[in-house]
């Protein structure tokens, strides 16, 4: 697909508690044509019904649970449930193949290769990839591409100034490239994999991190 | 994402993968060189290209021989100007089964495939690092997790991915990225060549059931090349269709 064929109208649901990234995300989307819906990354139902009822195809979903801001309240079990219930509700209107598919993206954290004081946001993290890569086997067929962008927590987090965990001599990791990891980053790399011409990119994992995952053996 | 007036080095961009990534980024600004072991082809490419209103170059090169790539270098930094952009896509596969591969396709390949993306790098690095910016992008393959009478592809393409990891951390501080892209199946003339019966076989095990477009990969090539695309490095993205997930061995 060239620059030229692209579609016109793009729908997007962004799913979130509402986060820096998230704000970023919906501007850049918004720069570039989409409309976004935003809701909460636990729906009600009723919520999802709403915005279906107004739109005929949905193009992307942004899973957004929060992970880059940290919170002692977040569990793994919790958050790939959201996920799935999510996808669930939007599958019989996600855009089919024919018309060009559509794209689902998690943001997801660096965590997800191990941090020690965050096992809680690492857990998260991870199991948003394996979550991830299992539903891109499954939507694959119907078109429909599932991508991770996994950030540091991003200049403005709190985490960030997380310091130096208890009992530990590491550091917060920090990018090795000269300027730091922003929310903007990572709405970059969100909108390539929600591009249409991205259509044969599924199941993967981008590290959104000014080089801070290479040091890890699972971030290869 | 546009590459205005930036200019890239793309190997083994005469045909296939390479030329798609020449005719994309010439499309979105891009002055490009395109580099091939078949210097008339890269000639004929680049007239077309400047046909289109676009800015290239084509000049030979064997990216297993330092005074070549050296040359290289050196002509297209005269014109069209120091490199922005190394797109190390120049590659061959030898499909051998481990009793039958000899030792001279075992080391051409080695040489083309990893030596090249070296010899080129070194140069493109050496220009760079006093601009403090670059992108250098790598083309592996979702070979390189291994597949059936590949022992010398997959092996080179693997080079490929560790070569990216190391650049990537080493050329970090100086503002210079460098990713990899790892395709799966591609429609390219080399492919077409297979059998019926062959593609059959190959479209089973993808997870997607399709082939993907040399344009996929050039797209993923763009958005690395992005001058604002800073904070992402040293990854690997395979451009696969989910193969790089699950490939269901159907020969051996």
């Amino acid at each position: 697909m060239t620059d030229s064929q692209l579609p016109h109208s793009r729908v997007a649901v962004l799913a979130s508690p509402g986060s820096a990234t998230a704000t970023a995300i919906a501007a850049c989307l918004g720069d570039a044509g989409w409309t976004v819906k935003t809701i909460n990354e636990d729906p009600d139902p009723a919520e999802i019904n709403a915005l279906l009822a107004e739109h005929e195809a949905i193009d992307g979903l942004i899973y957004e649970p929060g992970l880059l801001d940290g919170g002692d309240g977040i569990n793994a079990g919790d958050v790939v449930g959201s996920l799935l219930k999510v996808v669930e509700q939007l599958r019989p209107q996600l855009r089919p193949r024919a018309d060009g598919g559509a794209r689902i993206i998690a943001i997801s954290s660096r965590d997800g290769l191990g941090w020690p004081d965050r096992p809680h946001i690492a857990a998260a993290a991870a199991a948003l990839t394996a979550v991830s890569r299992s539903l891109a086997l499954q939507l694959g067929p119907n078109g429909v591409t599932v991508n991770v962008v996994a950030a540091l927590p991003p200049q403005g987090s709190v985490l960030r100034d997380a310091g130096r965990p208890a009992g530990t001599h590491l550091r917060e990791p920090e990018p090795l490239t000269p300027a730091p990891v922003t929310p903007q980053d990572i709405a970059s790399t969100s909108e390539f994999f929600l591009d249409a011409r991205s259509g044969y990119i599924t199941g993967q994992v981008l590290y959104c991190c000014g080089g801070a995952s290479l040091l890890s053996s699972l971030s290869v | 994402m546009r590459l205005n007036g930036k200019v890239a080095v793309i190997t083994g961009a005469a045909s296939g993968i390479g030329l798609a990534v020449a005719e994309d980024f010439a499309a979105n600004g891009a002055k490009v060189v395109i580099a091939d072991i078949a210097a008339d082809r890269a000639g004929e490419a680049a007239q077309r290209i400047t046909g289109s209103g676009g800015t290239a170059v084509g000049l030979g090169v064997d990216v297993t021989d330092r005074g070549a790539v050296t040359a290289l270098f050196e002509q297209a930094e005269a014109e069209p100007g120091p490199v922005d952009i190394l797109i190390n896509n120049a590659g061959i596969s030898i499909d051998r089964g481990v009793r039958r591969i000899t030792d001279e396709e075992w080391q051409r390949t080695i040489a083309i495939n990893q030596t090249g993306v070296f010899l080129c790098s070194q140069a493109a690095a050496t220009s760079m690092i006093p601009r403090r910016t670059g992108r250098i992008i790598n083309v592996s393959s979702r070979a390189w997790l291994g597949w059936f009478a590949q022992l010398a592809y997959s092996s080179s393409k693997g080079g490929v991915v560790s070569a990216t990891r190391s650049l990537a951390i080493e050329l970090a501080k100086y503002g210079i990225t460098v990713n990899c892209l790892a395709p799966g199946l591609i429609d390219t003339p080399l492919l077409r060549r297979e059998p019926q019966e062959v593609m059959d076989r190959l479209l089973q095990a993808q997870p997607m059931g399709s082939l993907g477009a040399a344009d996929d990969v050039a797209w993923a090539a763009r958005f690395f090349a992005d001058p604002a695309n800073h904070s992402v490095t040293g990854q690997v993205l395979y451009v696969c269709g989910g193969k790089s997930l699950y490939a269901q061995p159907a020969s051996s």
